[in-house]
């Protein structure tokens, strides 16, 4: 028996259009081994031939697929090592309710007004800001996606600017919001959805300068959807720890 | 330019989200359902017939997935391997309760799936997959194999149209075909 053809004119000699080779054709009549071999592949171009009739099927299920999916998994669709993002029960809300209700608290009871976010307008006029928190891509995210996450605070008043370059449209997010959480996610405060710009995504929030820093210390980006629910959606994209 | 990287990457992408689901990450689920979540839909769409068990079907496949997660041995298959194999089961299972179901039975039968319905043969399944790989193969290589399989071109004219040296095209040619065979001949060793 003749050598065996290398991997490449047997891979020829099953497509439809190529010339029969008559060194391959003289080998494939006497060696069962590459014959086989050459049959499947004449096969899986036979099957992709029959799948392309289907290809409209395969532009993949309603986005509402999905929205059952996480609604059917609800808290269990938690991370078992790293930090879990936090689930979007009434009972978590309910501790978020708790938290702010706390800061509000404590903002009152000493006396320094909240109402910083009608002030707090005009990032960039004032001291320069620091980075406080470098954003890293989680899960399947473009591992070239960064972040930072900056604060400037003037009169009181903590303003944080987060900016993200190199993320992709996220496919099935209609838009970005960022979070500070704990570690264990069991506390969390949104400080507000992102603007696409020709670089990246931007957003600039005020933050009451008593929110207790300490504790929310991470920084979640979450891909979120206009569903009506105003929760984390389970699905964190960047992250990274204040300073 | 040959590109060996190219479809190892595809590989080395998969075999981490599967790692990251079976670690519990909930954001793999996601990055699945994205790869993975037409071709299950797909298959759940032609052997059922109805676009609401379909989209029923690809819902708990999913839903399986992660609570099954602790089953997924990437010894035994690839991520897409073992999620097809919990769309057939489940897809089984439905077939299974319309039987038993006379009443559904009888709706489907009024919309000419038969009673009860045929299930499209295995090939369709085996179709499907390999066609949905076609859909996620790197672009150069998923163009020249096109090229070949549906425009019955010869690797010199494929060479000729894209201006790819003779070389590169045998081998985007070789590595396509084998990576799409991968998609139905390897079944029989994770089932």
């Amino acid at each position: 028996m003749s050598v065996h053809p290398d991997p490449e004119s047997l891979a020829l000699a099953a497509l439809p259009a190529e010339p029969s080779d008559p060194g391959v054709a003289a080998h494939l009549a006497a060696c069962a081994a590459c014959r086989s071999h050459v049959d499947e592949l004449a096969r899986t171009v036979a099957l992709a031939q029959d799948g392309v009739d289907g290809a409209g099927d395969l532009a993949g299920p309603p986005d509402r697929v999905w929205a059952g999916i996480a609604a059917e998994l609800g808290a269990e669709l938690q991370p078992v090592d790293d930090p879990p993002p936090p689930e979007r029960s009434k009972a978590r809300r309910r501790v978020l309710v708790a938290v702010a209700a706390a800061v509000v608290a404590l903002a009152a009871g000493v006396g320094i007004g909240l109402g910083v976010g009608a002030v707090g307008g005009t990032p960039g006029a004032g001291p320069p800001a620091t980075v406080v928190a470098q954003l890293q891509p989680i899960g399947p995210l473009d591992p070239a996606a960064s972040g930072t996450l900056t604060a400037t605070e003037q009169a009181g008043v903590r303003t944080m600017a987060v900016r993200l370059t190199g993320v992709p449209d996220t496919a099935g997010a209609d838009y970005l919001e960022v979070w500070l959480m704990n570690g264990p996610g069991t506390e969390i405060v949104a400080l507000g959805a992102l603007t696409r710009d020709d670089t990246g995504y931007t957003g600039s929030f005020t933050v009451p300068s008593n929110l207790p820093m300490t504790q929310l210390d991470l920084v979640d980006v979450s891909a979120e959807r206009y569903d009506g629910n105003p929760g984390h959606s389970g699905v964190s994209i960047l992250r990274g720890t204040l300073a | 330019m040959i590109d060996p990287g190219e479809l190892s990457d595809l590989d080395a992408a998969d075999r981490a989200t599967a790692e990251r689901l079976a670690a519990g990450d909930p954001t793999a689920l996601r990055a699945a359902f994205n790869r993975y979540g037409g071709l299950v839909h797909a298959i759940a769409l032609r052997r059922l017939g109805t676009p609401q068990d379909a989209e029923d079907v690809t819902q708990q496949v999913f839903v399986r997935a992660w609570r099954g997660r602790a089953t997924l041995d990437l010894q035994r298959g690839t991520l897409g391997a073992w999620l097809v194999g919990i769309t057939r089961r489940q897809i089984a299972d439905r077939l299974a309760s319309r039987r038993r179901d006379l009443e559904l039975a009888d709706r489907v039968g009024r919309m000419s799936f038969g009673s009860p319905p045929a299930p499209a043969p295995d090939s369709v399944v085996e179709a499907l997959a390999v066609a949905d790989e076609l859909n996620h193969l790197p672009d150069q290589v998923g163009k020249v194999v096109r090229l070949a399989f549906f425009d019955d071109l010869t690797h010199q004219q494929i060479a000729t149209l894209t201006g790819l040296p003779l070389g590169t095209v045998k081998s985007h040619l070789r590595r396509g075909l084998e990576r799409l065979r991968g998609q139905w001949r390897r079944k029989e060793g994770t089932r």
